[in-house]
């Protein structure tokens, strides 16, 4: 198996991303129950928790990527780097202007 | 009681998405459809975000396995990942039935896909070892307790076949592993289980992709994705620990049988 130190560390990320929205999850559930059933007046709490797990989530496959483009600039691999950087930019260029 | 449900929903799914290498997203956004009442388009944004969380827990144990080729899945995301992020946009302006019916179609396509290659007398794939790129990748198989070597082949089209996967996991809420798995294993001559590994890492990022213009237009549900995400991240973990145990060819016919019942369930309510 090549690059096995660059795979341990995308392994770290998406495990440790995971355990974190499993909490957030668990959390927002309870939160979600106890508010419906108690009347409670902690706002929009859970709908906030929620949110935050999913982009949580959301986040974690480009961290990876842009983790597997360093770990490659350093073998000089030009290509690949340029157009994961395209990408990014169309991204958030994307978000930016509310396509 | 729909907390319960969405819940063993999401673990059902999560646990079938990890065993076949898809995102679970082609089973989530019908049922939601079809028992839960969802929007077509809620239903997708949140097929989307399960798709993420199955990638996001399976991950970890298929990359230390040596079953994702990363070099492979960047190069193939690069094209996938803007052609997710149009399906998205497009996704948001076509109308629900529209979306159902196309759903139906192209789920029926794959399935037909499968079919063959099941009725095949030798599912054996010849892999590439002769030559070495900047591709070539090995991992060990526990069946044969042997070190695989291969080379992927065809790469450029398979990441045009992989854009178009993305731009329907964008526009349908399914993950495009569909699409990739069978493109990655027959035509660039990938092991199955690297393919259907790949192909799981590769889908998070395409339907991460895709979700951003769901977000952007206020279709999601978050607690509702995030109810079927805590399923779908304890059914892939238990569908990932089941991984190596199931043999390739059950794998294409269990594949095949779930997408024709759902291909015709989606169609019927797009017509109706």
């Amino acid at each position: 198996m090549i690059d096995r130190p660059l795979k341990e560390k995308i392994a770290k990320l998406y495990s440790a991303a995971t355990k974190i929205s499993i909490v957030l999850a668990v959390i927002s559930i309870i939160l979600s129950v106890a508010m419906q059933t108690l009347h409670s007046a902690l706002g929009k709490a859970d709908y906030y928790l929620s949110y935050t797990a999913v982009l949580i989530l959301a986040a974690t496959p480009f961290i990876g990527i842009t983790l597997a483009v360093f770990h490659y600039i350093t073998e000089k691999n030009r290509k690949m780097l340029l157009f994961s950087v395209l990408i990014m930019i169309i991204l958030v260029a994307g978000i930016f202007f509310k396509i | 009681m729909t907390l319960i449900l969405l819940l063993i929903v999401g673990f059902v799914t999560g646990a079938l998405g990890a065993l076949l290498g898809i995102g679970g997203g082609s089973v989530i956004v019908p049922i939601l459809v079809i028992f839960f009442n969802f929007p077509m388009h809620t239903a997708v944004a949140t097929g989307l975000m399960t798709i993420v969380a199955t990638s996001a827990a399976v991950v970890p144990i298929n990359i230390l396995k040596g079953l994702v080729n990363l070099r492979m899945a960047i190069f193939l995301e690069t094209v996938t990942v803007l052609a997710a992020f149009t399906g998205g946009i497009i996704g948001n302006h076509t109308n629900e039935h529209v979306l159902e019916i196309s759903f139906g179609v192209i789920l029926f396509m794959i399935a037909m896909l499968y079919v063959r290659e099941s009725l095949k007398k030798s599912n054996e794939i010849s892999y590439e070892t002769s030559s070495v790129s900047l591709f070539s990748d090995s991992y060990f198989d526990t069946d044969t307790q042997a070190e695989i070597k291969y080379t992927p082949v065809k790469l450029k089209v398979a990441a045009a076949t992989s854009a178009f996967a993305g731009f329907a996991s964008g526009t349908l809420g399914i993950g495009g592993g569909v699409i990739k798995v069978p493109v990655i294993n027959l035509l660039s001559r990938v092991p199955i289980k690297v393919a259907i590994g790949t192909s799981n890492f590769m889908i998070g990022l395409t339907a991460a992709a895709g979700s951003i213009p769901y977000m952007l237009y206020g279709k999601t549900s978050p607690t509702t994705s995030i109810t079927m995400v805590l399923g779908v991240i304890f059914g892939s973990r238990f569908g990932a620990s089941k991984f190596q145990k199931i043999k390739d060819k059950r794998l294409r016919i269990l594949f095949a049988a779930v997408l024709t019942v759902i291909a015709a369930q989606m169609f019927y309510k797009g017509v109706k």
